[in-house]
């Protein structure tokens, strides 16, 4: 008797018939289904290199990034602040942490500006009106901007705000001591604190 | 339990025809008189909360969603369409904003590839189902044949295993 | 005892590749005293894994703090059953969890059958144990459980809030149960493949274990609906999220399989496919375990970005690589005997079922995934959200549901045109009636008149067959009607559980039906003594309650809910702050009703006003989708429970009760 199944190569009667086909015939099917497996299997493996690029690491150069500020005005990590010691804040108008840190900063800011230390602060997914109105409420000076199309968040593997990423004179994400364990992490998570910034600040600034 | 007691094939197909059109007409007012969403969940709808995943605008009730929404009806009362607040959106917070991505250049495989699918599974389920048609005419006197024991056996097997 | 559970897993993992090699030696080489060794070493090694887990119980019960796992996901005052339940509440204790029931599955597995399958047997087992050593490696050299930290804290953070809930307890086991346990099908397949058994023995065994662990997915995922309902607090039961598809990804192959295997155990047809489906199944719980754990797609649920995608994608491609070659090889001999004899006939329907399930299974698949190709090849990133699964996955389904009505009309083998169209007269009818009265009540949104009609029709169609069962039963044997009836399901196991299973579907069709299409919402501040409406619902916000343990603080707003004008109780939607993790959970209050349910949430608190604001949803039918889980598993164990040794019905009553159903 005849079979049927999902497809014809797998519905030859015989073993013979089956032999007598051509050979491409033979291997069509399962070529098919291979490569479907192969392809499949080859985009997660892209999917995991694409995903697998690491975020900023202490010690490691901090990834470029520039933006439109609110003023207007273009700003450039690599280009218009190389040699600096950036302080890259990351911070929302509806994040009430963010508050709590929002006066120090500009305070710090203002302290050590003329020490070759720049504030960057990068609104993380905001709403204009709000976010000018934060600025203005805070009194906040230094470089601020929205991070358009989450791009810088994206790039910085921020998790939620505030996170703030210290870099050095070289260009290089500053390690912190992590709680619990021998190993650095490469951000402040949650608000800073005004001596360990200061601290901090000071240390690099006299860093060669 | 119905009895056989008309054997005219037309018949019923008439009478399910004429169901079915009873019904279309019935879903065709229903469509008709669909409730409309607000102006604004129109747009909250099509748009995601950028920090939880898998929420829509509409669902979402965490500060930033209540800014955006806010943002949206201040954009609507100084008369920007729909397509722009859409776009502007886009802009702030990237594509990922949109829940639905829209479906032109390479996204528009995300639509495509599910159709192709389906359409090649009805295929191979035709082609499969069209083989039986085809041999049909020749089984056909064999189901006039009465009841062989053998045949009744079977049937209580299949019943004893279903 | 941190160290004592890290060289158990150790051991484990040497046990259990010296059973795959040894068994796959052993019967190669015929040499059974190999073959029970390397039996015996699985059953050690899936004992040294069970005995990990209990270590870990037992460092999680004693506050160890100095066990980096233990301070992570426990802390003091943390209730006995979260604690217990931390086994699974992160990566590297789940991974372990996922290692100690496929330890289980192996020891039943063993026990179950070791007088049976001599020669799939030692195969099966090398299959199980590639997979428990492949999780093992990834405890021993990327994820620790047991690793110790330099000191030792006097508090742990405490398990994640999202998963401080009641369904800790059951949701995460059952889907791990589920997941895991469709290793054993797949060793049985891979088995028959190596040995070229292919006869009905190893289709047997798998049905079997495929139904078990089919049993425990469902209940999984239904669960995981429910959690995400109870706790989540938006509203909803179901979001599309990366980690939900995972889930569902295998249990579409398998309800495929399911079906399929039917027409291969009575026809001997579809070999080929059961095989790919089961291969499918095990891929997609592999990749599904891949997808959760390599931060590949980011997800709510997800744990964070990690170097165990590399490990997962490596297995995934081994054992689809073997797999996808045995098939090949056996090719030959997996050709089907049969052919599908009629258009309306259950083979065919089957046919129609497979191709729907599967192709809900690409969709999904392919949505997931998408946001992951689309970054890959434009460095854009994209959301595929809800709009897509459901434009996409809702007419599959409505039209399984259709297929699923009708198959209570057709037999195996097949009927005539004329006939199948006689048998669809009268749901057609009840169908046009029940759908004019709905819209006469109101139902006015036409895809949720297709769904509710199409619920009716099927819902209408499986009924008639358990009446109709009945009748027949009644009349030949003079049983009253409930004996009948029971007697009738119990004749007939598989057939009438599987129609519960049906009736099931349609339970949960109409309640994702109605809270699809029928959600209201409402949001107000409130102060107290101030009410708001939502749907026929009052309610007033009578005053905040509060309170609070080591782990946590409550608030809870306290609603009278009145009900056209009649008070029906008080609820109280809470907020919990959990101190350790800084966050904040917002419980809902449910008041549930086979109509609706009332979903209230605190949205906010205004401490200065001393106002709440809530969120108040009407979700119609929801309890339906609870109610058709429960069917689901009733039918499912129902259908699979092993039979009884019986007499054989006389082939009179048979027929009789077969023509009875049938016309």
């Amino acid at each position: 008797m005849d079979s049927i199944t999902t497809n014809e190569e797998f519905s030859a009667p015989h073993e013979a018939v089956v032999e007598a086909r051509p050979i491409w015939r033979r291997w069509l099917w399962p070529g098919v289904g291979l490569g479907i497996v192969l392809v499949f299997l080859g985009l997660l493996t892209l999917g995991l290199r694409t995903a697998g690029v690491p975020g900023p690491q202490a010690g490691q150069p901090a990834p470029d990034f520039s933006l439109t500020l609110f003023d207007g005005k273009p700003l450039s990590l690599r280009q218009d602040l190389a040699g600096k010691v950036v302080v890259v804040n990351f911070w929302a108008s509806w994040c009430t942490p963010c508050r709590d840190e929002a006066k120090l900063l500009e305070q710090t800011w203002q302290d050590y500006r003329n020490k070759g230390v720049v504030f960057v602060g990068i609104n993380y997914v905001d709403t204009e009106p709000e976010a000018r109105a934060y600025i203005q409420e805070y009194h906040n000076t230094y470089p601020n901007g929205p991070d358009l199309g989450s791009k810088i968040s994206h790039q910085y593997r921020v998790q939620g705000v505030p996170e703030t990423f210290v870099i050095d004179k070289q260009g290089n994400i500053v390690g912190l001591p992590a709680a619990g364990t021998s190993s650095q992490t490469p951000k402040f998570t949650g608000p800073v604190t005004a001596n360990q910034l200061a601290a901090l600040l000071d240390q690099l600034t006299q860093a060669p | 339990m119905i009895k056989p007691r008309v054997r005219l094939q037309p018949r019923y197909l008439l009478m399910l025809g004429l169901l079915a059109l009873a019904w279309l007409t019935l879903a065709q007012t229903a469509l008709a008189q669909a409730p409309d969403a607000t102006h604004i969940q129109r747009i909250t709808d099509r748009l995601n909360c950028p920090l939880c995943q898998g929420r829509t605008l509409t669902e979402c009730e965490i500060p930033v969603c209540v800014q955006m929404k806010s943002l949206i009806q201040q954009k609507l009362a100084a008369g920007v369409s729909d397509d722009e607040i859409m776009q502007y959106f886009v802009i702030q917070y990237g594509q990922q904003v949109l829940n639905e991505p829209t479906a032109i250049g390479f996204n528009l495989l995300v639509w495509v590839f599910p159709l192709i699918g389906m359409i090649a599974g009805a295929i191979i389920v035709a082609v499969v189902l069209r083989n039986v048609a085809r041999r049909k005419p020749a089984e056909a006197p064999a189901a006039t044949r009465p009841l062989p024991e053998e045949y009744l056996r079977r049937v209580e097997q299949e019943l004893k295993d279903f | 005892m941190a160290d004592i559970g890290y060289l158990l897993i150790v051991l484990g993992l040497a046990a259990a590749v010296y059973s795959m090699v040894t068994s796959v030696y052993g019967v190669s080489a015929r040499r059974p005293a190999l073959v029970l060794s390397g039996r015996n070493a699985a059953l050690v090694a899936a004992g040294l894994t069970v005995g990990a887990a209990l270590m870990m119980e037992f460092l999680l019960l004693t506050h160890d703090f100095n066990v980096r796992y233990v301070a992570e996901t426990t802390q003091l005052g943390q209730s006995l059953y979260l604690t217990i339940t931390a086994l699974w509440g992160a990566q590297a204790g789940s991974l372990l969890f996922w290692s100690t029931i496929l330890a289980g599955y192996t020891i039943s597995v063993i026990l179950v059958t070791r007088n049976q399958h001599r020669d799939l047997l030692p195969w099966a087992t090398s299959v199980l144990m590639l997979t428990l050593a492949f999780f093992l490696t990834v405890l021993v050299f990327l994820r620790n459980p047991f690793e110790r930290l330099t000191f030792i804290p006097a508090d742990g953070t405490g398990l994640n809030p999202l998963l401080q809930h009641g369904g800790m307890m059951i949701h995460p086991p059952n889907l791990y149960m589920g997941f895991v346990g469709f290793t054993v099908p797949f060793a049985f397949a891979m088995a028959a493949l190596i040995t070229g058994r292919l006869d009905d023995t190893w289709i047997r065994t798998t049905r079997i274990w495929t139904m078990i662990a089919w049993t425990f997915l469902s209940m999984g995922v239904l669960l995981g609906g429910r959690w995400a309902y109870d706790v989540l607090g938006w509203g909803g039961y179901w979001g599309w999220d990366p980690v939900e598809n995972a889930s569902l990804l295998p249990w579409l192959t398998a309800t495929a399989f399911i079906h399929s295997v039917m027409v291969q155990e009575r026809k001997g047809m579809l070999k080929i496919w059961n095989m790919i489906l089961i291969v499918a199944t095990y891929g997609l719980v592999i990749f599904g375990t891949f997808l959760t754990r390599s931060g590949v797609i980011s997800s709510v649920h997800a744990f964070a970005l990690s170097n165990l995608g590399p490990m997962f994608l490596g297995f995934l491609t081994l054992v689809l690589l073997m797999a996808v070659g045995l098939i090949i090889y056996r090719r030959d001999l997996l050709r089907s005997k049969n052919q599908v004899e009629s258009l309306v006939s259950r083979e065919a329907s089957f046919l129609l079922n497979n191709m729907l399930m599967v192709g809900v299974c690409f969709a999904v698949l392919w949505g997931t995934i998408f946001p992951m190709i689309s970054e890959i090849f434009t460095g854009d990133k994209i959301t595929v959200g809800p709009p897509f699964f459901n434009k996409t996955v809702g007419p599959i389904f409505a039209l399984t549901m259709l297929v699923m009505g009708f198959i209570p009309l057709i037999g195996w083998g097949g009927a005539t045109t004329e006939k199948f169209l006689r048998h669809l007269i009268r749901p057609a009818i009840a169908t046009g009636i029940g759908a004019l009265a709905l819209f006469l009540l109101g139902v006015h949104q036409v895809y949720a008149l297709i769904g509710f009609s199409l619920c009716l029709f099927t819902g209408y169609t499986t009924v008639s067959e358990f009446v109709n069962g009945t009748i027949a039963r009644r009349r030949a044997t003079g049983e009253n009607p409930f004996q009948a009836l029971v007697n009738l399901i119990q004749r007939n196991r598989r057939r009438y559980g599987g129609y519960l299973v049906h009736i099931a579907v349609v339970f949960i069709g109409l309640g994702i039906v109605g809270s699809q299409f029928y959600k209201q919402e409402v949001t107000q501040a409130l102060s107290p003594g101030e009410s708001m409406q939502i749907g026929d619902y009052t309610l007033t916000y009578l005053g905040l309650q509060q309170d609070s343990d080591l782990v946590k603080q409550d608030l809870y707003g306290q609603l009278m809910v009145s009900q056209g004008g009649q008070q029906v109780g008080v609820i109280s939607p809470q907020q919990e702050f959990f101190t350790a993790a800084n966050q904040v959970m917002t419980i809902p209050a449910i008041r549930s009703t086979p109509k609706e349910d009332l979903y209230v949430i605190v949205a906010g608190i205004d401490t200065q006003s001393n106002s709440l604001t809530f969120t108040a949803h009407i979700n119609p039918l929801v309890m339906w989708i609870w109610l058709g889980g429960v069917l689901l598993i009733l039918g499912t164990i129902i259908a699979a429970w092993p039979a009884a040794r019986r007499e054989p019905a006389p082939v009179t009553e048979a027929v009789a009760e077969r023509a009875s159903t049938r016309i």
